[in-house]
């Protein structure tokens, strides 16, 4: 290994440590703004179904799951983000989800 | 560092540049160790050194994020258990809310977040007038939200349902309400922000404040994301 390498791997570390992850580009914003539109749209369809199963209830979370994980990672930007506050905001709609399923299990089943 | 150290002190130069060996041999270990951590993770390949980057505006922000999301889940899961509870009683009330106000309160909200999104980008970009008029956009969106939840109410009150009517109302202006006073924080934060867009407080380079703030706007929206299924959608 020659030493041009050893300094750029010296270098590289430190430099992508405090590179900031710039914010998503107009064009993917728009798509996910537009697919989360399109995700609300279909779980409202799912209100009006005559009942209210548990594969109905996943489901519906699962697009809110979806919706929250674009939000955190493009529009908060946290992708590039410390893997603490990342895991956190990404693991908070899907946990807040679960205790909704688990009280649907109590009076669906 | 360690070379602006060994540069100014050229006496010390071989210790230094043995050290300077290790350290740098440590760092391909840690950038090899990076890497691969990326490519399991499937991370996104936007970033190098995704693990460790910055996090975007104020680590109080932040933290003051958590205590709020902090809250709200109680409030999520005390509405859910009393779902649970009260089975009827709370499909009867969540028959008699409006769909479409509901529908449309998130759809204002996520385009209100998408603005605000845009904005950041802009500023980024330094261009901070364009940045101005989305974070006006998205504050408009949000004042929609104000004006559609209190026609609700309102209609909802002169039905004769106020927060005293059952246990089901009670949870339903507990949980809107309180999101509601978040949502006019919320914009007061984003007005407060678009000035300082508008007088170029931010640039590229500085751009923290406006982080934070839309930030907030985004976790504001994002804890309407599952007020919405909640209330409306699940019954």
């Amino acid at each position: 290994m020659d030493n041009s390498n050893l300094n750029h791997a010296e270098i590289e570390p430190a430099n992508s440590r405090s590179a900031k992850t710039l914010m998503p580009s107009y064009k993917v914003s728009t798509i996910l703004w537009l697919l989360m539109l399109a995700l609300t749209c279909a779980s409202a369809y799912f209100a009006e179904q005559p009942s209210l199963t548990m594969n109905l209830v996943m489901a519906v979370l699962l697009i809110t799951a979806i919706k929250a994980a674009m939000i955190v990672d493009y529009f908060m930007n946290l992708r590039g983000a410390p893997r603490f506050w990342r895991i956190l905001l990404m693991t908070y709609v899907p946990a807040v989800s679960l205790v909704i399923t688990a009280t649907f299990a109590i009076d669906l089943s | 560092m360690n070379q602006t150290l060994s540069s100014s002190t050229p006496t010390s130069l071989s210790p230094e540049s043995t050290r300077l060996d290790t350290e740098a041999q440590s760092s391909i270990g840690n950038s090899m160790d990076t890497e691969t951590d990326s490519i399991t993770a499937s991370e996104t390949s936007v970033s190098k050194g995704s693990r460790s980057g910055r996090l975007p505006g104020d680590l109080a922000m932040w933290i003051f994020i958590l205590a709020e999301l902090t809250a709200f889940a109680l409030l999520f899961s005390i509405y859910a258990v009393n779902r649970a509870l009260y089975p009827d009683i709370f499909a009867e009330g969540q028959a008699g809310l409006d769909i479409t106000s509901g529908l449309a309160n998130t759809l204002a909200l996520l385009s209100s977040s998408y603005f605000v999104a845009r904005a950041v980008t802009s500023v980024e970009h330094g261009n901070n007038r364009k940045g101005f008029y989305e974070l006006l956009a998205a504050i408009g969106m949000g004042a929609v939200y104000l004006v559609i939840k209190i026609l609700e109410y309102k209609h909802s009150i002169e039905l004769g349902y106020d927060i005293t009517t059952n246990v089901f109302y009670q949870y339903y202006y507990l949980l809107t309400a309180f999101h509601f006073l978040h949502v006019i924080l919320g914009m007061i934060i984003l007005a407060f922000v678009a000035i300082k867009t508008r007088k170029k407080a931010y640039t590229p380079d500085s751009i923290m404040g406006l982080e934070s703030g839309a930030c907030y706007w985004h976790m504001v929206d994002l804890l309407w994301l599952i007020l919405f299924p909640l209330v409306y959608v699940l019954h």
